[in-house]
């Protein structure tokens, strides 16, 4: 595999080899005859080039000297036999043309010839350039055999036999802007060297598939990473370093997603995460098609690797948490493209749960000895957080994606409604275990709109999606998610009428109110909510009209009994009881005029009323009956009066609700969205 | 701004490395014995001699924390086979290297780097420590000893990240000698 940073290098090598030729070989350039000697010398400038590149170069520098390189090997050899031996020099550039060989075509019996050839300078008193060669070669070969223990063996030999000896030389010559000067020998070729290790270790040890054994060099990698790959862009230009890459890979080693410090597990889960980049993109460009299978496939047994080779939860929590991530892809993928191809991921998402039972029971003491000792507490914390966001959302889109296939699907609708059901299930008792007043620290946010989403998607999975004869204790069990759904997010106007259709399914609609009044005075009575609202805090004027219409019981009920398209019903009924109020009074007040015209008239037993034919006696039956008419139709205006009051506040709270802006589609989007800091608040204030 | 003196210095280091330059072409300058020829050297040295020693100790304790941090984490996840790898490197890196660096008295009472050099030697006895070379760690600490006699109050660096008086820090090595 070609990495960029090498094809990056190959580019800048041109230029490097060019000023570096022209300043060593004065003499050369005099005769006007660039040689074999010449490039072989500053090979370790190229070396690094992937194999076309080399190939394309090495073809370059045949025609420009008109000696192919394998003849110029041959020549050296019939001029060994010829002369009964040769200077080192040609020796130790010998090995190293057949070093570029096998590099250039990857064919191993080249590389034997260079191990063959070097093995003149595994004496440890050998210059430090053959020296280096001697080790660099060897590293290959134990690559190409697979064998780690060699390969650690050979680059830290290289560390000790040739950057040790060098490095305080090659500083006094930088202070004296003479470490790239044309004599001073193969101190020069520090920074390359440096390079070159650092390409080795990282990118060719995994192109070469070693996936075992290679954490000794971590110190390696640590020492290359402090102030020697990218410190010298004079000579090596930034961008054309592998720094930035070697940065990322210390960043993994010494961070949350080590495996206790370890180089093998960094750079294997690195290659996979690599894979599951250009599975990522596969899926976007291609959807599920034959090729992007195969490289999510490719991704997970990378993944699976990885999980093999961790020995902490710390490492065990890197993998799952990026596995998760690519499993909840995969679920959105199916349900998007409404495609259900065969795609195994060896994972499950009781193994991350494991995982994280594991990191929590470690939280009062003993975290560091999980793989965190280097990377810290705030790696572990992080490293927790991570791993519960994933269990989420790889959760609700695997739960989504069985909804989804359940509408699409009548005849086996029951079925995958409950595998959501279970899905959804498992994370409400992991978040019930975990999610404790106390938790902040290890549990995210946003775990709690997620809870919410999950408690909601139970209920609608037995009550909403209408699973064929969902059993009584399938009902209460609804009926309790949606009341944690309600703890969780309250501010989901639909949510509280799916709590009343659960209760009627049980035939208890009556006890609506019992249960979500207690809810409902937690969101009216929160000092949270109320400071949230006074600072203007994000969803402020939302927040704010739920807070104020779940502090009236009326509106508590319209939530739970009328639904949005039943306003303008409420409102018309509103004008109704205004209109029985006025017949009402009418009625009352003439049925008061005529008592009052006969006692004015005629204060005798039997009076006429004011017009004289209808004034009533008083202590008739007439009277006695207007007596009543009145007393009852006090009743009933006093009854209607408190009516109107209450719908004429309640209505118009009711109104705001349902006209409020809803929060949920934002935070499903954005998981760090400040309002999940809310809700965690919320929950746990009731 | 460059003084006279500091020109006058850089002359006379650019003059001791002329004969290794002129000897390029054909090989590698003798840089061993070029740097064993400076540690041997007692007396204290200054301008552009001591910068350049100043560079390598500090060097040498950076890498010797990498070293470090690599060997613990191999410690912790009782990986005997990578720490064997790393221990025969180790083993070589401080008995040529760093043996050749510590073994000039000067510096460990230089006040320029009499604290760079105390670092490093605590540092290097931890390293002992987690290779289990005990006779190594008494060995360091009874030269600590010697070399800082009554400067116990000095300020050293150790454990990693931690500073405290170089006498508290040598009994806490004292105990780190077993416990490792």
């Amino acid at each position: 595999m070609t990495s960029d940073p090498i094809r990056i290098l190959g580019l800048a090598a041109a230029s490097v080899m060019a000023v570096l030729l022209f300043a060593a070989g004065s003499a050369q350039a005099n005769a006007g005859q660039a040689t074999w000697d010449d490039y072989l010398d500053f090979a370790y400038v190229f070396s690094s080039a992937d194999s076309e590149q080399l190939m394309d170069r090495l073809d370059g520098y045949a025609a420009e000297i008109g000696l192919p390189l394998d003849a110029y090997v041959k020549r050296t050899i019939e001029d060994r036999e010829a002369k009964g031996g040769e200077e080192s020099s040609v020796t130790r550039r010998r090995a190293i043309a057949q070093l570029l060989q096998y590099l250039s075509t990857r064919e191993p019996g080249y590389l034997d010839k260079s191990v063959d050839t070097i093995e003149v300078f595994a004496d440890e008193n050998s210059r430090h350039e053959d020296r280096y060669w001697y080790h660099y070669i060897h590293a290959h070969r134990a690559l190409e055999r697979g064998s780690d223990t060699d390969f650690v063996q050979h680059v830290l030999g290289l560390w000790m036999d040739v950057v040790v000896p060098l490095e305080s030389p090659f500083e006094t010559l930088q202070a004296l802007s003479l470490s790239q000067s044309a004599n001073s020998g193969f101190v020069s070729a520090l920074p390359y060297v440096f390079e070159n290790v650092a390409r080795l270790s990282l990118l060719r040890s995994q192109e070469m598939g070693m996936s075992v054994g290679l954490d000794p060099l971590a110190a390696v990698v640590r020492l290359l990473a402090d102030q020697r790959v990218g410190a010298h862009p004079d000579v090596i230009p930034v961008e054309a370093s592998v720094r930035d890459y070697l940065e990322r890979i210390i960043a993994r080693l010494e961070g949350p997603e080590s495996d206790g410090g370890s180089l093998t597990f960094t750079l294997v889960l690195f290659e996979a995460t690599k894979l599951h980049d250009e599975s990522r993109g596969l899926l976007a460009s291609e959807g599920l098609s034959d090729k992007t299978i195969a490289s999510i496939r490719a991704a997970s047994s990378a993944y699976g690797r990885a999980i093999d080779l961790a020995e902490t939860p710390s490492g065990q929590a890197a993998v799952y948490t990026r596995v998760l991530r690519q499993m909840g892809e995969v679920f959105a993928a199916k349900q998007r493209l409404g495609v259900d191809p065969d795609v195994e991921v060896p994972f499950t998402i009781e193994g991350a749960l494991q995982v994280y039972g594991m990191l929590h029971d470690a939280r009062d003491g003993g975290w560091a000895k999980l793989g965190f000792r280097t990377s810290g507490y705030e790696s572990y914390l992080e490293s927790m957080r991570g791993l519960w966001e994933e269990i989420q959302e790889a959760t609700l889109n695997s739960a989504d994606y069985y909804l989804s296939r359940a509408l699409e699907d009548p005849a086996r609708s029951s079925e995958l409604t409950r595998n959501a059901a279970r899905l959804y299930a498992r994370y409400l008792s992991h978040f019930e275990r975990y999610a404790t007043a106390d938790a902040t620290d290890y549990v995210p946010d946003s775990a709690y709109f997620a809870a919410y989403e999950a408690a909601r998607g139970y209920g609608d999975a037995f009550v909403a999606y209408g699973v064929a004869n969902p059993g009584p204790a399938e009902i209460q069990l609804a009926v309790e998610r949606y009341q944690l759904a309600l703890r969780a997010f309250p501010f989901d106007r639909t949510l509280w009428p799916a709590l009343t259709t659960a209760l009627e399914r049980r035939g208890r609609a009556n006890d609506f109110l019992a249960l979500a009044r207690p809810i409902a005075e937690t969101v009216s009575g929160s000092r949270h909510a109320a400071s949230w609202i006074a600072q203007n805090g994000p969803g402020s004027r939302t927040i704010a009209t739920f807070r104020k219409g779940l502090g009236d019981e009326l509106v508590l009920m319209y939530m739970g009994f009328a639904d949005a398209s039943g306003l303008a019903e409420l409102e018309k009924s509103l004008d109704d009881l205004k209109q029985r109020r006025g017949q009402l009074r009418t009625k009352l007040d003439q049925l008061a005029s005529r008592r009052d015209a006969n006692k004015r008239s005629n204060p005798g037993p039997a009076a006429m009323g004011p017009g004289g034919d209808d004034a009533v006696r008083f202590g008739t039956a007439e009277s006695r009956r207007i007596a009543r008419e009145l007393e009852d139709g006090g009743r009933q205006l006093s009854k209607l009066e408190k009516q109107i009051a209450a719908r004429a506040r309640a209505l118009p709270l009711f109104r705001a609700v349902v006209e409020s802006e809803e929060l949920a589609p934002e935070l499903r989007s954005q998981r760090q969205h400040p309002i999940h800091t809310l809700l965690r608040r919320l929950y746990h204030e009731g | 701004m460059t003084t006279n003196r500091t020109l006058a210095l850089r002359a006379l280091a650019f003059a001791a490395i002329v004969p290794f330059l002129a000897c390029a072409g054909s090989g590698n300058p003798d840089f061993e014995s070029m740097e064993s020829a400076n540690t041997v050297e007692e007396a204290p040295l200054g301008g552009e001699a001591l910068a350049q020693r100043r560079m390598d100790l500090d060097r040498a304790w950076r890498d010797l924390m990498h070293f470090e941090a690599t060997m613990e984490s191999m410690v912790d996840r009782r990986d005997g086979r990578s720490v064997a790898l790393l221990d025969g490197f180790l083993d070589e890196y401080m008995g040529t290297h760093l043996a050749a660096l510590l073994r000039p008295q000067w510096q460990s009472s230089h006040p320029e780097v009499m604290a760079l050099d105390a670092n490093l030697r605590f540092l290097q006895a931890e390293l002992f420590a987690q290779m289990r070379y005990t006779r190594r760690v008494q060995e360091s600490i009874d030269d600590i000893e010697n070399r800082f006699l009554g400067r116990e109050n000095m300020l050293v660096e150790y454990p990693r990240g931690e500073q405290r008086p170089l006498g508290e820090a040598l009994q806490m090595l004292r105990d780190r000698k077993w416990s490792s």
